[in-house]
């Protein structure tokens, strides 16, 4: 596993993969970061080199093959220096960015601890992007303004919160909100996410989890979910992506909580690795066995609950092998091709099943040495960026993702 | 900033009334001032009684911050990357054996170097960026010129003091240390290779003297290969420089000889050389004849005829290596600063020693504190300073020196350093790692900056508190959570002003927020907040009012959901329990009311008792001096009517019910008899 750091000379509060234009035949190569708690804030628009081809890019497996070594390998000393994240755009930011969604592949949201909105517009070819729309302090107290923590995207949907208690729901091409909860919550909401398409999940800072119709009309929540325990502050929520049920939240103690939907009140599993204040937690997208979660602590955490599960193969062999410099090798992977998983998702999830989770789960650290806390992260494919208040910028290009 | 010999920096601050009223100024987080115009006519005036200063235009603040050569975003790099090092490095347990320290000690001092590099290259390049304005431009060039020499300074320091060979021989250390640091050699090879046709130009030569200077002899003699006369060498001439340069005996510290061996074979390897020169045999080619001539250890020939190329690769202490190179190659780190001072007088600068010579001069003479005396007055920087004699206190270098105004070196450097980082808002976690281990006075400085931290967002002020937790710290964390929820309370935000206070454990500010609830709930007839209210859990035993609130609010609950017994029972034994405030105790009563009306029988007689006790204490309570006195006063006359009413409507409703309550209870009885 290589992992390549950038100085970027401002903490990062938020890392985001720009979705790739060719979805499922190629990942993203472009993310963008947004910085906080700097006296001139930005957002910035980062490139990653092209790796795929390099020898080591695509896990372990290919040590039983010998490579043959290319004119990229020899030179390896150039080719290095190639493989940092390269700025291509930078805007400056008024605020903290407290989150940022992308709606489409050219369209993403950030958030401001101003309160606002603001979306902005990629340019490919031009290699950059420019702010189009902003709402301009959704989130407000009556006579002061509060900042929103973050947004939500489904469709066409999006919905942010903020530290005011307040939901609101935009639309891209409406320059007011075309729904607000005003006292949707008491305390500040610290994350949402959507469940399905017309419902959000919010998380609290009193440890609260609570479901909202966002077609019912009143301030109510539909359903409602609390911590055991000490009332602490959640602080992050990410849904499984194929069985809605699920939900992940982190919070200030270090605790990873999964809820299952299904039931009553209460959080089905507790998992106390972190030392502190979880900032972001999020399921593998296209491999949910696959968990991820970051720490004020400084430490990242892969959590892995494919072991006990049949295949052992990378999910991401084959895309991960480009058409280059082995093809032979390449044929040999293909003859291997992965099972699919036979065990029935429904009735016996990996994240659910508390007594035997002990030996399927496997929990790897992926940034070892840094003590610098982590705010963010993002995933995509065999790729995983992450930001720290350290200033830097951490990038691993092939972590080993089973299905 | 930037300049060795600091001037008295000017500043004007463009304040219209301040050549009227004078300037004040407040102190702001470190190296940081906040000025306005100040009142000083009123002091003036004082003899005539004082006399309020009105300011004809309103007053701005200006923000003044010095030191501030951190702060850039290339500079800020290398705080980033020190600091990650310098934390490493002060987990290292300093019981640990030097033998076995010492590599992880060596490691972080390399990393330390390699990161200046990396600073001094990002510097350069953004000096010359054509985006940068001028004068930020020159600003970069400056430093960049500062932190060049930094490493300079550290690459020879981490030789002396750092990785200490067994036996102190030195000379191959520092001669990569020059290798290192003055480059000019590969820059005129490179451009000679560059060119279609090797030309034998002064340039050329002047490559092969400066690879010869530096003891880089491989690369020397491939570069005399190139000279087309060596291929048609009728005199043998160069065939013999190359082999005496070839076959120069090398003291490696590997290598398996012994120092007494080394000698004797270097001596006959200059005695070679010298015989060659006596043979005249480079007489017709007198670049040759220059060659051997320093390999002979010549003196004069390094002060005449390559003497303008040491003057270019830095002066005396070049001069200083290259003639041990050639003279004394076992010289000990300890008899380094005889030979410096010969090199400083060949060279001449003994008179005039620029702050770099008298550095270095230092260093060599194992004068740790001067040298970094020194470097702290020339520099400008606290970041060189700090960061070494941290390393060299690790190394045991460092004897703790204590300073007569408390503490000692080390962590006075620190401090000063973490000061000057204190005026950028983003440092604080940097700050606070630096503070931490400073023994003497860095919690206190650390309790003083992080009650001035700001804290605009509610995702920073936890950071700030777990920075407080980790240290133990719980004034300021208390402080913190009490400002953020009296924040919340003043929006208007009670809930989260709750939260917040349920954070810091704090009971007095629990009862505070409580009675806010309960007064709300009077005003408005409903509580808001219900989903925080209705899940304080453990937290409500906070404070007594905190916990009537969330009981209270139970029977609500209770009520609203139609389990009127559940919900008498508790509001008698909120009652009880006297958890209440007395002024509640009427809102408690008129909620038994409808209880008392329903149909079905809630409250038995003895609990019926009790409560009429309970009214009796609150109808004394109206008369006694303390009601008469603070609360009487505040109320209408409307809402004294409307308690009246409801007081004797209560008496009327319990009679009724002890009535019930007894004939209900006598019919049991009978049935039961």
């Amino acid at each position: 596993m290589d992992i390549f750091v950038k100085f970027v000379s401002q903490k990062v509060g938020k890392v985001r993969w720009q979705p790739s234009s060719y979805k499922g035949i190629q990942f993203s190569d472009t993310f963008v970061t947004g910085s906080w708690d700097d006296e001139e804030n930005k957002i910035s628009l980062w490139k990653v080199p092209e790796v795929q081809s390099k020898a080591g890019a695509a896990g372990s497996w290919q040590q039983d093959y010998p490579q043959q070594k290319t004119p990229a390998t020899l030179d390896g000393q150039a080719g290095e220096g190639e493989q940092e994240p390269a700025l291509l755009c930078q805007l400056k930011h008024g605020g903290d960015v407290t989150d940022i969604r992308f709606v489409n592949q050219e369209v993403f949201l950030a958030s401001s601890s101003s309160g606002s909105v603001q979306a902005f517009r990629c340019n490919k070819a031009k290699q950059d992007f420019v702010p189009s729309q902003k709402w301009d302090s959704i989130h407000h107290h009556t006579a002061d303004s509060c900042a929103c923590t973050c947004v939500a995207v489904n469709g066409t949907d999006i919905s942010t919160c903020g530290e005011d208690g307040r939901i609101n729901v935009l639309r891209l091409e409406h320059r007011q909100p075309i729904r607000t909860i005003d006292e949707a919550d008491s305390c500040s909401i610290n994350a949402l996410t959507h469940l399905k398409q017309h419902e959000v999940i919010t998380v609290n800072s009193a440890g609260q989890l609570k479901i909202w119709d966002l077609r019912q009309p009143g301030s109510q929540p539909t359903r409602f979910f609390i911590v055991s325990g000490e009332k602490v502050p959640l602080h992050c929520v990410d849904r499984h992506p194929t069985q809605p049920h699920l939900v992940a939240t982190g919070g200030q103690n270090g605790i990873l909580n999964i809820w299952d939907m299904r039931k009553e009140q209460l959080p089905v599993t507790l998992f106390d690795v972190h030392q502190s204040h979880v900032w972001e937690v999020k399921f593998h997208p296209t491999s949910p066995n696959n968990l991820f979660t970051c720490s004020d602590d400084g430490t990242v955490l892969h959590w892995d609950a494919t072991k006990g599960q049949s295949s052992t193969g990378s999910a991401f062999r084959n895309m991960n092998t480009p058409t280059g410099p082995n093809p032979s090798s390449n044929l040999l992977l293909r003859g291997s091709t992965r099972n699919a998983p036979s065990v029935d998702s429904e009735t016996s999830s990996p994240w659910l099943s508390s007594e035997t989770t002990s030996n399927q789960l496997e929990i790897n650290h992926v940034l070892p040495g840094n003590c610098n806390p982590v705010n963010s992260l993002d995933v995509e494919g065999p790729q995983l960026i992450c930001g720290t208040d350290g200033e830097a910028l951490y990038y691993i290009p092939n972590m080993n993702i089973y299905l | 900033m930037a300049a060795y010999e600091r001037e008295i920096p000017f500043l004007s601050i463009p304040e219209p009334e301040s050549s009227v009223h004078g300037l004040s100024a407040v102190w702001g987080r470190g190296n940081q001032l906040i000025l306005h115009t100040g009142c000083g006519q009123r002091r003036k005036a004082e003899g005539s009684g004082d006399q309020v200063v009105y300011h004809q235009t309103p007053s701005t603040l200006h923000q003044v911050e010095w030191q501030t050569d951190m702060h850039n975003p290339h500079t800020r790099k290398l705080v980033m990357q020190s600091h990650d090092v310098f934390v490493s490095l002060q987990k290292q347990s300093p019981e640990d054996k030097n033998a076995s320290r010492k590599p992880q000690l060596i490691k972080c001092s390399r990393h330390y170097r390699a990161f200046i590099a990396e600073c001094v290259q990002d510097l350069r390049k953004a000096s010359l960026d054509p985006n940068v304005d001028q004068t930020e431009a020159r600003e970069y060039g400056d430093q960049c010129e500062i932190f060049q020499t930094i490493g300079l300074i550290w690459s020879l320091c981490e030789i002396l003091f750092v990785e200490t060979l067994p036996g102190g021989i030195v000379l191959q250390q520092l001669l990569d240390w020059v290798k290192l640091h003055f480059t000019e050699g590969d820059v005129k090879a490179r451009n000679i290779l560059m060119a279609e046709e090797i030309e034998t130009t002064e340039e050329y030569w002047s490559a092969i003297y400066i690879y010869i200077l530096q003891g880089r002899l491989t690369e020397a003699r491939h570069m005399l290969s190139l000279d087309p006369k060596f291929q048609h060498d009728t005199h043998g001439a160069y065939g013999r420089i190359d082999e005496l340069m070839r076959r120069m005996p090398v003291f490696g510290t590997l290598s398996r000889q012994s120092l007494a061996e080394f000698d004797l074979k270097w001596r006959h390897w200059q005695d070679t050389c010298r015989q060659c020169l006596e043979d005249q045999s480079f007489v017709s080619y007198p670049r040759l004849e220059v060659v051997c001539k320093i390999l002979c250890g010549d003196q004069s020939v390094l002060l005449q005829e390559v003497g303008d190329l040491i003057q270019e690769l830095g002066g005396w202490y070049h001069l200083m290596v290259t003639r041990l190179l050639y003279t004394n190659p076992t010289v000990k780190a300890m008899d380094l600063h005889y030979h410096a001072k010969a090199s400083m007088d060949a060279c001449g600068v003994s008179g005039r020693m620029t702050s770099l010579d008298s550095i270095l001069d230092k260093a060599l003479e194992f004068d740790i504190y001067q040298m970094i005396k020194i470097s702290s007055a020339t520099l400008s920087n606290w970041w060189f300073v700090a960061h070494l004699s941290d390393l060299l206190h690790h190394c045991g270098q460092l004897d703790s020196h204590q300073l007569n105004f408390g503490s000692d070196l080390r962590e006075f450097l620190l401090l000063e350093y973490s000061s000057t980082l204190m005026s950028h808002t983003s440092f604080w976690q940097v700050v606070a790692d630096y503070l931490d281990h400073c023994p003497q006075f860095g919690r206190h400085y650390l309790e003083l900056f992080i009650e001035r931290i700001p804290l605009k967002t509610e995702r920073k002020a936890l950071k700030v508190l777990k920075a407080c937790e980790d240290r133990d710290m719980k004034e300021q964390a208390q402080s913190i959570c009490k400002v953020l929820g009296m924040r919340c309370y003043r929006q208007g935000r009670l809930g989260s002003a709750l939260t917040w206070c349920l954070r810091s454990h704090d009971p007095t500010f629990a009862t505070y927020l409580a009675d806010k609830f309960l007064t709300e709930y009077s005003l408005k007839g409903g509580f808001t907040n219900i989903d925080l209210l209705d899940n304080l859990g453990a937290g409500m035993l906070l404070s007594d009012r905190l916990t009537f609130l969330g009981k209270y609010r139970e029977f609500h609950r209770l009520y609203e959901q139609g389990d009127f017994s559940d919900a008498g029972a508790l509001l008698l034994s909120l009652l009880r329990a006297r958890l209440a405030p007395k002024q509640f105790w009427l809102t408690l009563l008129t909620d038994a009311l409808p209880l008392l009306e329903l149909d079905e029988v809630v409250f038995s007689s003895k609990q019926t008792y009790e409560l009429l006790r309970c009214h009796e204490e609150l109808e004394r309570w109206f008369k006694s001096e303390e009601y008469k006195t603070r609360i009487l006063p505040k109320k209408s006359k409307g809402q004294l009517e409307l308690e009246k009413e409801k007081l004797e409507l209560l008496q009327l409703g319990l009679s009724r019910n002890i009535a019930q309550a007894l004939l209900k209870e006598g019919c049991g009885s009978l049935q039961g008899s």
